[in-house]
């Protein structure tokens, strides 16, 4: 039996992975997000795991409690796995360049943006960080030409994921509930 | 993630209530930490306390020498040179590091063990403290640097009072095994918080358990207010000072930006709301902040492993 492989996917983390062996794994997806593709003939399986929607809204560089100013992409390269906008179009040249073909995907998965509760409380849909980054990567998909095909999305719990390259599969668990492998219909 | 700690979790349909006696006995059978654990905890609250009378102390306890002489010298703290001794160690790093140093080794020992109840597998909870620590003590930091004439909040106290915020969850996790179900569908239907739904079902909430584990303990008032309200900042008693009243609220954030960065979280998930009010009162307007905020604390998510993998096995250490 082979011997398996497993790789952790972290924040604003991007992989493209044709080894066979490897099981891609993400222990704990809250209000972060991530986004699969699978290229069944090459056996490749791209992942970004997405912590935010706009990367012109947040600036890392800045005082946390100071007036946001955006971030500077070019002057630090590992911020663009961090948002949805910069990140879409990375994980699809990432892809490509492990010699993916979008014209054979399979598909293109969805998984996380949970969101804690807001009773009546103002500011409902910006505080929904979880719902935000699925429209921001919905948004991004859409530009680079690509669908999607399924989601696991939303909610208030957290999600684990593991994704065999192998075969493909993608399967979620969350507490309290069955496990769900993410299959096309 | 603990997916499989609910397997075999029964089903009643009849809750299961706790009574003040029973907690009490629970919260007496939590194993001790250890004399020496004990008496460096009340040193580190004496105003009088020197750097030598902590060394000295540390230094009788052979584990807890190693333990704080593998987190000093881990890549977390950056140090330029080996700390070999714990005099090394208060010298290098200051008294007030030092004691936060020496809370996360206890709360180790306290919180580094499984809880089905929440299905939280060994160690997560602790990395779950120790990943609210790290960023409620960013957070006071920042503060301070944007608002320097407001009330002084000190980050390493901040530090502790975050990592034992859910330190009721220990004597509760038993209650929340079986109940589980009850208690998530209350709170979706009933629109309530989590914790709400713990109170409602079993009769206790986490938070108030945990407010009778410090008192137990000992352990000075604020990180008692901290324990009881970090969901619930705005419902502090109104005497609460200024400065308790800032260190409750930055916890409350950094257990929010806990939760949706998803580290060590167990079958409670998100389920508890975000106190918009007391975190307005901080000067922090949520409406332009919130991202720039949780992308900073992304970054943090090193240090956390640094910390936690410098005590916990490699292979337990994932978040």
């Amino acid at each position: 039996m082979a011997t398996q492989i497993i790789e952790v996917v972290e924040m604003a983390q991007i992989v493209a992975v044709s080894n066979r062996s490897v099981l891609l794994h993400i222990p704990a997806i809250g209000a972060s997000m991530a986004v699969i593709l699978y290229d069944k003939p090459n056996h490749l399986v791209a992942v970004a795991h997405v912590v935010l929607p706009d990367s012109t809204v947040a600036s890392p560089n800045n005082n946390a409690f100071g007036k946001p100013k955006g971030v500077n992409l070019d002057a630090d390269a590992n911020l663009i796995g961090k948002f949805a906008d910069t990140a879409v179009p990375a994980l699809l040249q990432a892809f490509k360049a492990q010699g993916g073909n979008p014209d054979q995907l399979e598909s293109v998965r969805l998984v996380g943006g949970a969101q804690m509760f807001n009773f009546g409380g103002g500011s409902a849909s910006l505080l929904n960080v979880g719902g935000r980054n699925e429209i921001a990567i919905r948004t991004a998909l859409s530009r680079v030409g690509l669908p999607v095909h399924i989601t696991h999305c939303g909610g208030n719990k957290v999600r684990e994921l593991r994704i065999a390259v192998a075969s493909g599969q993608a399967l979620v668990k969350q507490i309290g509930d069955p496990p769900v492998v993410l299959e096309i219909a | 993630m603990g997916c499989e700690a609910f397997t075999g979790m029964s089903s009643a349909a009849t809750p299961q209530k706790a009574t003040l006696s029973d907690i009490i006995e629970r919260i007496d059978q939590l194993p001790q930490p250890p004399e020496v654990a004990m008496k460096a905890s009340k040193l580190l609250e004496d105003p009088n306390c020197t750097a030598e009378q902590l060394a000295g102390l540390i230094k009788l306890d052979t584990g807890m020498t190693t333990q704080v002489l593998r987190l000093c010298n881990s890549a977390s703290y950056g140090l330029n040179r080996k700390i070999e001794t714990i005099k090394d160690a208060v010298a290098m790093m200051g008294f007030t590091a030092l004691k936060s140093l020496v809370y996360t080794v206890l709360s180790h020992g306290t919180l580094n063990k499984p809880l089905q109840g929440y299905g939280l597998d060994k160690g997560a909870l602790w990395i779950n403290a120790v990943t609210c620590g790290v960023y409620a003590k960013y957070l006071a930091q920042q503060f301070q640097l944007q608002f320097p004439k407001q009330v002084s909040v000190d980050p390493e106290v901040i530090y502790t009072a975050a990592m034992l915020r859910d330190i009721g969850k220990l004597v509760l996790n038993d209650y929340v095994k079986q109940n589980y179900p009850k208690i998530a569908e209350t709170a979706r239907e009933e629109a309530i918080d989590f914790m709400e739904a713990e109170a409602e079902i079993i009769g206790f909430s986490h938070t108030t358990v945990g407010v009778q584990i410090a008192d137990k303990w000992n352990l000075p008032e604020r990180l008692s207010l901290a324990i009881g309200y970090h969901h619930t900042p705005s419902q502090l008693p109104t005497e609460t000072s200024p400065a308790d009243r800032q260190l409750v609220t930055l916890v409350h954030m950094a257990d929010a930006f806990t939760m949706m960065l998803g580290s060590g979280i167990g079958g409670d998930g998100m389920m508890y709301s975000l106190d918009i009010k007391s975190i307005q009162d901080l000067g922090c307007n949520w409406d332009t902040q919130l991202d720039n905020i949780m992308a900073q604390l992304v970054d943090l998510n090193q240090v956390v492993k640094g910390l936690t993998e410098s005590l916990l096995p490699v292979s337990s250490a994932k978040q």
